[in-house]
């Protein structure tokens, strides 16, 4: 190949690069940044939109960009492509207002723009070098998302984020490599059809459950949802919840060999972990006392949904394709709801009882559908879900049937913590304003318009009596587990009641970590505090002294050496 | 084809003259000193664009003197040559002017000039050395030229560094030569060749080409810094920055790797030391170097020595890839080379204005820097990452050619290596990172000397472009003519060619 042979349909070319590329273009200008252009940048996602919109499925080789790249749109990465467009034109709105006379607004926008585009082009990607190049630059970009506060909170919140991103990005580089030997190809769908056959199948699949597994939240890698989420700035959360969440989903649809080989023993491993999820998250969430670390939780939950829905994919490949769509679906679904709920925290304090009674409206649309009440979007998902199980699965439809009633009684605690937030002024520091309540009306738009593409694809209500009964009851149960608990609080007056610190499995761990004595490695004395990630590695400052005496005395040793060597070869020569 | 041609002896005569005048000047002539540094650093850069162009289209240079009757100095102009050659020109115009904008006002500067230029020459042969005893010569004049580099600054210190450079390198010369003399001995005058020319010797001798092996490995390997041959190069860290750069990245511990690339591929030939059962010592010594020198790096609060630890870390990958047996992972290591010393000399640069501009020469001392100096501290965040192996930036790529070459060997555990050095790299480097962007400023900066918001243009420059190169050949790795590109040349030269 040379460069005179790049594809001659440069627009071509460009409208699927487009997308990550403005993003990237725009970052420049960020450095003599004017108020008139924060307003402006939220636009950036427009191409995205755009091209989730109206281009005709295909693809285009790019055999000169990192190893070999194909970019291009199918009918599943559409659908990931649209809500994720969706969500960051939202969020970017919602941001241009929500930071408008913030003092770090530059580096907010710098951080915001790297990992738009990196979650635009990991969508956009089909082979897995330039999945993996975007899926870094989402990552490490939305660090700088998470940690935008710098308070004590955030930063511990970044620490656990990055550790997390980092054994994600190795087991995902273990993946790739192994996967390439494989296939000998990074093209997806080469290396889709190579796997099934191949030695290697049980190790990449492993290696991808636990990358791109980080980024879902699944069980127990989920452990920095519930922390980054309540620091980062309500966009950044809506965006990371909404959107990247769903980045790691696409990752495993894209490497996982669905539908081409059976992996009973995985598929079930990620089934009970989606199920576990889906408990544990809504039991941790309702019991949450912050509104953003509960929709995090509620987040996690969610996605165990779609974890099994993935699981089911991978026992049983001649369910896949139905399991496969119901997964996107859900995930189309959660994206709009969630983030809806996510900006719709930042809006609770709304000055005039219209507003405010807007506002109760547009949170309780979104909360509803994601308990998958009837008439919504989550109905229609939670119902293709259901029709994707195969036969010997009905106890998986009974215990997801029995989770919504989880996801139900998280919603009713998110909306009282919202509310509970707002008489106490939580977030007077970020008044609504018009740019705020445009993103945040957007989102709860996409998501009633989203109510009506789901209803094409699968049932938006129950057929018979009977149905609306089983649909029904979910909601009646956590609503009843509600008012049992307020009751039980009522009762229990003065008492501390019960939570789960946000970050659960996490916090004893790090506890049991700073029972020991704190390493402080010789090399650092004198010089101010240490950093957590080189406390965590003992130094072993002997180890240091032994090899300042090699170095000292090493060539003398290697004289020694280079003389034995000597005499055995002239020896051996003789 | 191969050329009889004056084009490789004008190649080291390229430095090697503007060195000799260099040294004959008074100190205060500085831009004449300046002007012939940067005619010889370009007229190097065009001699060898022109080789790449014609090698690329397989015309080979060799320029042979016969010494003594079977004992030739070959100079030749191969696909390895260019690789190792290319890198090196391309990075000296860089050190060049960053040493010129580094060392203004500072004494001693034709001496250093001089040896430097020398530096290049020598390396510049070794480059293009078509035989081994010419590759032992070069490489002892570089051992030679670049003591005075690392004492330059004259202090306790330096001398010690300069002690220690000398123990190490002097033993390991003397083992080389003999390495070389046993070799000459057994196979007559042998030219480099692609697949390796001592299998007809084996008969008989395995025992005893085991042995030249390991004299030849341990010989080279001081200056590629195996461990527990490294001890030199932390030490050395003391010289001024751009002889760092010039040690870590376009010449010293690269000479080491690349000529123990030559002998493992060209010597041996890869396939045949995997029947001699000496790849996978090499690959332990490799794997042990990349743990321990990462592990060593998380130690250092200096940034320039836990740079340097990196170093012995990263070089390593080079060496690794070698030992494993496959096309795949010789192509990563092959490629390894050009990436690493484009990272490598992006974060000594950046170490150097660091110290330049406001005196800050430790980790601890980083607090809030990326606000002070936002564009050298992106390119050190540019460098960083790529060591990681965090795409785009150049070390993915190498990254991802070990792995599945690991793979295609079924040797699981290199994968299982690089992961955990992968892991040590982010655990040495985010945390300085994090400290330059995120943590605000301690207080005034110790000793500011530059003004305006960046290092000098003479500083930033060469490690603004050193960053944009680390960056551009990982996103367009796949061109023609991209190190990766090349580095597959290469392995058809091995593999097929051979």
């Amino acid at each position: 190949m040379s460069v005179a042979e790049m594809p001659s349909d440069v627009l071509a070319t460009l409208s699927w690069l487009a997308p990550a590329l403005l993003p990237l273009a725009a970052l420049p200008l960020l450095a003599r940044a004017r108020q008139r252009l924060y307003a402006l940048l939220p636009l950036a996602a427009l191409p995205a939109v755009a091209v989730a919109l109206f281009a005709t499925p295909g693809s285009v080789d790019l055999p000169w960009l990192f190893l070999g790249a194909r970019f291009g749109l199918d009918e599943s990465s559409r659908v990931f492509l649209l809500f994720t467009a969706a969500l960051w034109l939202a969020g970017g709105l919602h941001a241009a207002g929500y930071l408008h006379d913030d003092p770090r607004r530059r580096a907010f926008w710098l951080f915001w723009l790297a990992a738009m585009a990196g979650n635009f082009g990991l969508v956009l990607a089909l082979d897995a070098a330039s999945f993996y190049v975007f899926f870094a630059l989402m990552s490490f970009a939305s660090y700088g998302l998470v940690v935008h506060a710098r308070t004590p909170e955030a930063l511990h919140a970044g620490r656990v984020y990055l550790a997390l991103v980092v054994l994600g990005e190795l087991a995902l580089f273990a993946a790739i490599a192994l996967a390439w030997h494989a296939a000998g190809s990074l093209q997806f769908d080469a290396i889709a059809s190579a796997l099934a056959g191949s030695p290697q199948r049980d190790a990449v699949i492993a290696l991808t459950l636990v990358g791109f597994g980080i980024k879902v939240g699944a069980l127990p890698l989920h452990v920095w949802l519930p922390l980054a989420h309540p620091v980062a700035p309500t966009p950044a959360s809506a965006v990371l919840s909404g959107a990247m969440i769903k980045a790691g989903l696409l990752g495993w649809l894209r490497l996982l060999p669905l539908g081409s080989a059976a992996a009973p023993a995985w598929g079930e491993t990620l089934i009970a972990l989606g199920l576990a999820a889906a408990f544990a998250a809504a039991l941790a969430g309702a019991v949450q006392r912050q509104a953003k670390a509960a929709l995090a939780y509620s987040s996690i939950s969610q996605m165990g949904f779609v974890t099994v829905a993935v699981g089911i994919a991978l026992a049983v490949p001649a369910a896949a394709p139905a399991a496969v769509a119901a997964a996107t679906l859900y995930a189309f679904h959660h994206a709009f709801a969630k983030a809806a709920l996510f900006l719709g925290v930042s809006l609770a304090g709304a000055p005039t009882a219209r507003a405010r009674a807007l506002w109760m409206i547009g949170v309780a649309l979104p909360a509803l559908a994601l308990a998958g009440a009837p008439l919504t979007s989550g109905y229609a998902a939670k119902a293709a879900l259901k029709t994707a199980l195969p036969a010997g699965f009905e106890s998986v439809a009974a215990a997801l049937t029995l989770a919504a009633a989880g996801t139900s009684l998280v919603m009713l605690r998110v909306v009282w913590l919202m509310r509970q937030d707002a008489g106490a002024g939580a977030h007077a520091s970020h008044a609504p304003n018009a740019a705020m309540w445009a993103g945040w009306a957007l989102l709860v738009g996409c998501s009633l318009l989203g109510w009506a593409a789901a209803g094409r694809l699968a049932d938006l209500w129950p057929a018979t009596t009977g149905a609306w009964l089983g649909a029904v009851w979910p909601l009646l149960l956590g609503a009843a587990l509600a008012a049992l608990a307020v009751a039980w609080r009522r009762r229990s007056a003065g008492g501390r009641g019960f939570t789960v610190p946000p970050g659960d499995l996490l916090v004893p761990l790090l506890a049991l970590a700073r029972q020991g004595p704190p390493p402080v490695p010789a090399a650092h004395a004198g010089h101010g505090p240490e950093d957590e990630a080189q406390a965590v590695v003992p130094s072993w400052p002997a180890l240091g002294r032994a090899e300042a005496a090699l170095s000292t005395r090493g060539g003398l040793a290697l004289a020694g050496i280079a003389a034995a060597l000597a005499a055995l070869l002239i020896g051996l020569a003789v | 084809m191969t050329n009889v041609s004056w084009v490789p002896v004008a190649v080291v005569a390229s430095s090697l003259l503007p060195g000799l005048v260099i040294f004959a000047l008074p100190e205060h002539r500085r831009s004449l000193r300046t002007a012939l540094n940067l005619a010889g650093a370009a007229a190097k850069l065009v001699f060898v664009l022109v080789m790449l162009w014609n090698v690329g289209r397989f015309q080979d240079y060799e320029a042979r003197l016969a010494l003594l009757p079977g004992l030739d100095l070959v100079l030749r102009a191969d696909e390895w040559s260019l690789l190792f050659l290319t890198l090196s020109a391309l990075l000296w115009v860089v050190t060049t002017v960053y040493a010129v904008g580094y060392l203004e006002d500072s004494p001693h500067r034709s001496r250093f000039f001089g040896f430097f230029s020398l530096c290049v020459s020598a390396t510049a042969g070794i480059a293009l050395a078509g035989n081994l005893f010419t590759l032992f010569v070069f490489y002892e004049i570089l051992t030679l030229v670049t003591y005075p580099l690392v004492i330059h600054r004259g202090t306790p210190a330096a001398l010690a560094a300069g002690r220690s450079y000398l123990m190490y390198t002097l033993p390991s010369g003397a083992l080389l030569l003999l390495a070389v003399v046993g070799a000459q001995v057994l196979t007559g005058p042998q030219d480099f060749t692609g697949g390796g020319y001592l299998k007809p010797f084996a008969d008989g001798r395995a025992g005893m080409l085991v042995l030249l092996f390991a004299a030849l490995i341990i010989g080279f390997g001081v200056k590629a810094a195996l461990v527990p041959l490294h001890g030199w190069l932390p030490r050395a860290m003391v010289a001024p920055a751009p002889v760092s750069a010039l040690l870590h990245a376009v010449a010293v511990v690269k000479a080491g790797a690349f000529a123990i690339l030559r002998v493992v591929y060209e010597v041996f030939g890869i396939e045949f030391a995997a029947t001699l059962g000496v790849l996978t010592p090499l690959a332990a010594a490799a794997a042990l170097t990349i743990v321990y020198g990462s592990w060593r790096a998380l130690a250092q609060d200096e940034l320039k020595k836990r740079l340097a630890y990196s170093t012995v870390s990263q070089v390593s990958y080079i060496v690794l890839g070698a030992a494993v047996l496959g096309p795949v992972s010789t192509t990563g290591a092959v490629v390894h080379l050009v990436h690493q010393g484009l990272m490598k000399i992006t974060l000594f640069f950046s170490a150097g204005n660091y110290a330049e501009t406001l005196g800050v020469h430790h980790v601890s001392e980083m607090d809030g820097i990326g606000r002070r100096m936002p564009l050298t501290t992106a390119a050190f965040t540019v460098g960083a990452l790529g060591m990681i192996g965090v795409p785009p930036v150049a070390g993915f790529v190498s990254k991802l050619y070990l792995g599945a070459g690991a793979a295609q060997a079924g040797q699981w555990w290199v994968i299982g290596v690089l992961a955990l050095s992968s892991l040590l790299n982010a655990l040495y480097f985010l945390p300085i990172l994090h400290r330059a962007w995120f943590r605000p400023a301690r207080g005034p900066w110790p000793e500011e000397h530059g003004r305006g918001l960046d290092a000098r243009p003479m500083l930033l420059v060469p490690v603004l472009l050193t960053a944009l190169f680390s960056l551009g050949v990982g996103v367009f790795a796949a061109m023609p003519w991209s190190p990766l590109d090349w580095a597959r040349l290469i392995v058809r030269r091995e593999y097929v060619g051979g």
